[in-house]
């Protein structure tokens, strides 16, 4: 069997791989950032949120419809579709490289870059931000950051002889973080994963979160923000994590905030954080989008 | 006690070369053995099995520069063995699971790829590992070396599952495209 073959070629390679790959494992996880580290994270967030917080005016709200697919959770979003600039669908489709299921791979730098080649609002929580006015409480904040590029990828399809998007996967990172006098305490960090489908037909969603999920028991609890944003707070209990997921989406753009946990207690004031972010779900548009 | 003090006893058949040895890596050892087999007592075994080999292996052979990686090496091999060995349902699952992850870079209706040398083909991969940052070298390297699972990497380095899972697929795709690149396969 081949998969075995390159897990045995694996012993071979090279001694500084074993070594750091070690390292990274018995370090302590930094718990957290200093303040004098925040006015970077708060510039960075300042970019993302230009403009003015508006209410859903322009967008169809969507409750993602959420089922249990053999042992996975299946998400689907089935009104419409989303458009993307067509200076973009140019870049998707000369990076598209037929060796890898004729996907294309990206990388932006920045936030409001993937923003700006997608043409999507971001919508999300004021309270992953860290003005004082979006706190949870007195010093505890969430901020949306990103390690290294914000990878996204993009896939096609062919019909008639030519080439078009069909659905783009993109993963952020978002941490939230609590202050307390000089220090800067993680609680948790997260991964939101934004779908977005460009054709009637695709019906990739379910594909993507099968990949993503591998469930043992799952739970789905529906509800609408003030705002009147609908969404889903979903719970998956595998063997060794509890995953928590908060979905919500506008006509064909999906948004799963999953963040994990490691024991009951740990989940349970997850999901509550999680409540605060979905009630307080708005739009936060990019810098040079008018309201 | 040095690396090349401990080797020296290998090679003057000093029995205290293995005391030595477990002294200082016995700890770093069972670990990897116990993210494999995910048993205490089968982790202490492999390590047993581990230091046997070394002595068995030292002299003709000379680790003094590279001894902890030698010993990983070895010890990885024996308890990726346990594991195949092993009737235990969950533990196939994960192997099988694993080794279908990396099927996505060799099909395996690729007969050339059955007479690469294990060697060779390790040596490539390094080559494409050592391209990439340090953090999806250090994701690649936790998953299909030390055989981690995907949450115990996220957990580990403070990131998402699904930044996780998405490296993962990208850096095998890459690694794809760099064997067939390279003529490793078709």
């Amino acid at each position: 069997m081949s998969g075995d073959k390159l897990l045995d070629a694996m012993e071979f390679v090279s001694d500084d791989l074993i070594l750091n790959a070690e390292k990274s494992s018995t370090s302590s996880l930094k718990p957290g950032l200093r303040k004098r580290h925040l006015a970077v994270l708060i510039a960075a967030a300042a970019v993302l949120i230009c403009g003015t917080a508006m209410a859903a005016a322009g967008l169809f709200w969507n409750k993602p419809d959420v089922q249990t697919v053999g042992n996975g959770l299946r998400l689907t979003l089935n009104q419409g579709t989303v458009v993307m600039p067509n200076e973009s669908v140019g870049i998707v489709l000369d990076s598209v490289d037929p060796e890898r299921d004729f996907k294309a791979f990206l990388n932006f730098d920045s936030v409001q870059e993937w923003q700006e080649f997608f043409g999507l609002p971001f919508a999300a929580s004021r309270l992953i931000t860290p003005e004082r006015s979006g706190a949870w409480m007195e010093n505890e904040r969430g901020e949306l950051v990103q390690r290294g590029p914000i990878d996204a990828i993009v896939s096609t399809v062919e019909e008639n002889g030519r080439r078009s998007p069909c659905l783009m996967w993109s993963v952020l990172s978002l941490v939230r973080y609590r202050d307390s006098g000089e220090e800067t305490e993680r609680i948790w960090n997260g991964d939101f994963n934004i779908f977005a489908k460009y054709r009637e037909d695709t019906t990739d969603f379910g594909s993507y979160t099968a990949l993503l999920s591998d469930p043992a028991s799952l739970s789905a609890e529906e509800c609408t923000a003030p705002s009147g944003i609908p969404y889903v707070i979903g719970e998956a209990v595998s063997d060794d994590t509890i995953g928590i997921h908060l979905y919500y989406g506008y006509e064909s753009v999906l948004y799963d905030l999953t963040v994990n946990a490691h024991s009951r207690e740990e989940a349970d004031a997850i999901r509550e954080d999680l409540k605060k972010i979905a009630q307080s779900l708005e739009i936060l548009y990019p810098k040079n989008q008018t309201n | 006690m040095d690396d090349e003090k401990i080797v020296s006893l290998f090679f003057s058949r000093d029995e205290s070369a293995i005391e030595q040895t477990s002294l200082k890596y016995g700890k770093r050892l069972r670990n990897i053995a116990f993210g494999i087999t995910e048993d205490a007592l089968t982790a202490e075994e492999c390590e047993n099995d581990t230091y046997l080999e070394a002595w068995n292996t030292i002299p003709p052979q000379n680790p003094s520069t590279y001894f902890y990686p030698f010993l990983a090496r070895i010890i990885r091999h024996i308890s990726l063995d346990v594991c195949r060995k092993r009737s235990s349902l969950k533990r196939s699952a994960v192997l099988t699971e694993l080794t279908a992850e990396m099927e996505a870079c060799i099909p395996a209706r690729d007969n050339a790829s059955d007479q690469l040398e294990a060697k060779e083909l390790g040596e490539a991969i390094s080559r494409y590992l050592h391209s990439l940052s340090e953090e999806k070298q250090t994701i690649f390297m936790r998953r299909y070396w030390y055989l981690d699972s995907v949450d115990r990497i996220a957990s580990t380095l403070g990131i998402g599952v699904s930044k996780v899972k998405m490296t993962l697929l990208r850096c095998r795709n890459e690694l794809k495209t760099y064997l067939k690149k390279e003529g490793y396969i078709e």
